[in-house]
């Protein structure tokens, strides 16, 4: 059981892995908008697997930091960062469970690691770990934009799927 | 509860140790391992993504042809579906031939690439990723050029088995160049927001004109000279200023690449 388990993650990890860096980044502007990693962190949240979450996090982060051209650590740094306010956040201030706590959240974590992870790369720069900086022009703010807007319309569709099918196994077991 | 608290905070510092250990090598071996496991997949998904970008972009010019023209890209539409297959490999051949015929005519080294991966979310900074990396002897500043030997850009980071890449384009691509047939009066090639490519400081009482090329000057450690990077389309002098600048506009769609090849010294 565990090793199905185990090997059930391995594959959805790869397939978000290889979605986001190789399928997502080829298309045009919005679809390429598109955090696939940090909807799933959020929604492995959401649903209470808070640890999942975080071993997620912590094997996303890397893959992305591999292919990403800033120093390697700063996107898995950034997201646990933005994972652990977001927990807090969760478990202490919005805990109930409604749709409108889930749009807030994702706010939030898309902003939080967009904050941390300009943070670090200005870091990584003025320590001469990089050689690169992120220009925030124009185009930058929109792509952003676009993320949230992206983001949001997923979010709907998932958190409708999750839910009618949740509301279905309920309705299932009880005519059982 | 507090088990579970001081699991998350374990979970976080296993992975602060495997970053740690990222810079001090260690995991170099598993790195490989895993890029070399993703990159078969990559390769066919980037491409895949490629075509629904290129068949998207095709059909957003559709719908702004006029009436007449409709059924003629209608019908080109089928037939590139239907041989879709056929022309994938017939593409690929004619790429690899032609940058086997440039390379056959110099001597240089060379390796050919296929491209995994594009800039990631939220890194505008018009850059690719390319299966090879350190082990195939590319280095950083190595030149990336697509079929004809014409330049796309430049190493910017390399990996035991992948390699960054930037764009021509791009605001961090730098490369030293010269136009031809003009006492080789030379510039620098730079990028814009990934818009366009600039070639700078060109002196004011050089005289170029639209439609002369542009190739790499050899100033730069790793690039040969001679090698073609674009087209002048624009001259933009201002008399008040030290120097001219010229748009260049490239010879290759960097949208449709998919298989490139690095020289390597």
């Amino acid at each position: 059981m565990q090793i199905k388990s185990l090997l059930f993650h391995l594959t959805a990890l790869s397939i978000i892995t290889i979605i986001q860096t190789a399928f997502l980044s080829s298309l045009s502007l919005p679809f390429n908008s598109l955090n696939l990693v940090l909807l799933t962190i959020l929604f492995l949240l959401f649903i209470e697997n808070t640890n999942l979450a975080y071993i997620y996090t912590g094997i996303l982060g890397m893959s992305l930091d591999l292919y990403s051209i800033y120093s390697f650590g700063i996107i898995t740094i950034s997201l646990f960062l933005s994972l652990l306010i977001i927990d807090f956040i969760y478990h202490n201030i919005l805990t109930n469970h409604s749709f409108f706590t889930l749009i807030i959240l994702f706010s939030i974590f898309t902003l939080l690691n967009y904050f941390f992870k300009l943070s670090f790369i200005y870091l990584s720069y003025y320590i001469g770990l990089s050689d690169y900086l992120i220009k925030i022009k124009l185009i930058y703010l929109k792509s952003f934009l676009y993320e949230f807007l992206v983001g949001v319309i997923v979010i709907m569709f998932v958190y409708f799927i999750y839910y009618s099918l949740n509301k279905k196994l309920k309705l299932f077991f009880l005519t059982k | 509860m507090f088990y579970q608290k001081k699991k998350k905070y374990f979970i976080i510092i296993i992975f602060a140790l495997l970053i740690l250990l990222h810079y001090l090598g260690a995991l170099k071996p598993l790195e490989a391992i895993i890029s070399q496991t993703f990159d078969y997949g990559e390769k066919y998904v980037y491409k895949i993504g490629n075509k629904i970008k290129n068949v998207a972009n095709k059909k957003r010019k559709i719908s702004e042809l006029k009436k007449e023209n409709y059924q003629l890209s209608q019908a080109i539409n089928k037939l590139i579906i239907e041989n879709s297959k056929l022309k994938k490999v017939q593409r690929e051949n004619i790429l690899l031939r032609k940058q086997l015929k440039f390379y056959q005519k110099r001597n240089y080294k060379y390796k050919l690439a296929n491209i995994i991966a594009k800039n990631l979310i939220n890194e505008n900074l018009n850059y690719f990723v390319i299966d090879r990396g350190e082990e195939d002897g590319v280095k950083n500043g190595c030149p990336v050029l697509a079929e004809d030997g014409i330049v796309i850009g430049k190493v910017a980071k390399v990996e035991k088995k992948l390699s960054k890449v930037f764009l021509l384009s791009s605001d961090y691509c730098k490369l030293a160049a010269t136009i031809q047939g003009n006492n080789n009066t030379s510039g620098l090639i730079e990028g814009e927001l990934g818009l366009s490519i600039k070639m700078n400081y060109i002196p004011q009482d050089a005289k170029i004109s639209q439609d002369q090329i542009v190739v790499t000057s050899g100033l730069e450690k790793y690039i040969p000279a001679g090698l073609v990077i674009g087209k002048i389309s624009k001259v933009e002098a201002n008399p008040s200023e030290l120097f001219k600048q010229a748009i260049v506009k490239p010879l290759v769609d960097f949208n449709k690449l998919t298989i490139v090849s690095v020289i390597i010294p």
